[in-house]
């Protein structure tokens, strides 16, 4: 099986943005456009981020219109409030729901939406940055909130949940295109019998393929799918044929 | 007319979504018994556990209508869940499958690797179907379960994949068609299958 290369669409308000280190957005268009881009071109999978969800969960008609582009596997995370928001998404055309901070703050709807949906429909994302001090932790509400965990233990607490994926994404990479945080996803892949997803950073194919030899089974990207190579002012929605895959993972 | 079971861990969206892209105009949602008379072809989808598919098959009162329907020879395909709960039980659960297919479902050991079996991965055609005709050599599709099927019948595999272990991952038996991937998600593979099955010749009844 080749490993899975995953275009991240961040959404704020229905907007397409893109953030440096989780900040300084940048609007970049009609995230349809983009979807139905990937979709000619065969994309492998699409992870749906919105940003701007608040007190009214999902916004379900967006989504909804989103999901009729993609006949690639869609997995959204974003202001999940309960299981109805979970099974809605589903219904609709999901395939995936993700988690964040309900990890810690509503571990009984995680275990819930892992438990009536399956694991393989429920993800969990890792946001985790250096804190003043350079000690690296989780964090949550768009990597606001110090989780006080570290990574490894905040996939774990995760884990015990019964989820079926983890996306681990690093914040201060988040944008830059240097390269994925390696050191934290061999360290959570190690212990992780889940598939593990690299995010934030990827600048090039070498880097999904050194996140791969690091023990990640598929590779996440925003910048590099958006942008013509390092130039953040260069709009191009790009995917590499499946020969090329085919061509780094060696098959 | 096609009917789309609906027994709400369901993606329905996506099934539409491909039918429309395909070109299929009689497509119904079935969420009540009453709903399958008149349908001549089903598709049963499925997302979740074993034992709550089941359970809300027969809350609706689907499940004995649906059965009696599918022994009828009424064209069906089933898709993960679905194809799941045409063989007669599963390890993820303790409720009797629909016993459609002599096979069980069983939990992808850990020595596999990762699990669930998430991503694109080839198929291995076993024997030539209609539903199955057109597709190219290295077809590949998208799998996403935890749980896989083995079938007592070996004249009953259409398609076998490798994932640490071979598995079932299509059966056919007269019009009866289950398939562990998602075909509505897996692009113009997944499309010639949908091309295919709305194609085939409509029961009688």
């Amino acid at each position: 099986m080749l490993p899975r290369l995953i275009p991240v669409l961040l959404i704020e308000n229905r907007s397409l943005i893109k953030t440096k280190k989780f900040s300084s957005p940048v609007y970049l268009g009609d995230p349809v456009n983009a979807l139905r881009i990937y979709n000619e071109k065969e994309v492998d999978e699409v992870l749906i981020v919105d940003k701007s969800t608040g007190t009214n969960g999902p916004d379900f008609e967006f989504l909804e219109d989103l999901a009729k582009e993609a006949f690639m596997p869609m997995g959204y995370v974003g202001g999940i409030r309960n299981i109805d928001d979970a099974k809605k998404l589903i219904s609709i055309g999901y395939e995936k729901v993700g988690f964040n901070g309900a990890v810690l703050s509503k571990p009984d709807l995680v275990k819930l939406a892992a438990g009536e949906l399956g694991a393989q429909s429920v993800f969990v994302v890792v946001d985790f940055k250096k804190n003043l001090f350079g000690t690296t932790y989780a964090y949550t509400s768009n990597g606001s909130k110090n989780s006080q965990l570290k990574p490894l233990e905040f996939s774990k607490k995760a884990l015990e949940l019964g989820i079926g994926e983890l996306i681990i994404q690093s914040i201060d990479k988040d944008g830059c295109m240097t390269g994925y945080d390696l050191d934290i996803i061999k360290e959570i892949s190690k212990s992780a019998t889940v598939p593990v997803v690299a995010c934030g950073g990827a600048g090039s194919l070498n880097h999904f393929s050194e996140a791969i030899k690091n023990g990640a089974e598929a590779v996440a990207a925003g910048s590099f799918f958006v942008f013509m190579g390092q130039d953040r002012n260069s709009i191009l929605i790009n995917y590499p044929p499946y020969e090329k895959v085919e061509e780094i993972f060696g098959v | 007319m096609l009917g789309i079971i609906d027994y709400k861990v369901v993606n329905v969206g996506s099934i539409l979504n491909i039918l429309k892209k395909v070109g299929t105009k009689n497509v119904t949602i079935v969420s009540r018994p009453e709903q399958l008379e008149g349908v001549t072809k089903l598709i049963l989808p499925g997302i979740g556990s074993f034992d709550k598919g089941v359970h809300n098959l027969k809350e609706m009162g689907l499940w004995q209508p649906l059965k009696e329907k599918l022994l009828t020879n009424t064209p069906c395909l089933g898709i993960c869940l679905g194809m799941q709960l045409m063989t007669k039980g599963s390890e993820e659960g303790s409720s009797e499958g629909l016993g459609l297919f002599d096979a069980e479902v069983k939990l992808f050991p850990q020595t596999v690797g990762r699990v669930p079996h998430m991503g694109w991965n080839f198929i291995r055609q076993v024997k030539n179907t209609p539903v199955t005709e057109g597709l190219p050599v290295k077809s590949r599709f998208y799998f996403v379960h935890s749980y896989y099927v083995q079938a007592n019948s070996p004249e009953d595999v259409l398609f076998s994949t490798n994932y640490g272990v071979e598995f079932v991952s299509a059966f056919q038996k007269n019009n009866l068609y289950g398939v562990q991937f998602h075909p509505e998600k897996s692009h113009k593979f997944g499309m010639k299958i949908f091309e295919n099955f709305v194609r085939l010749p409509c029961s009688q009844d």
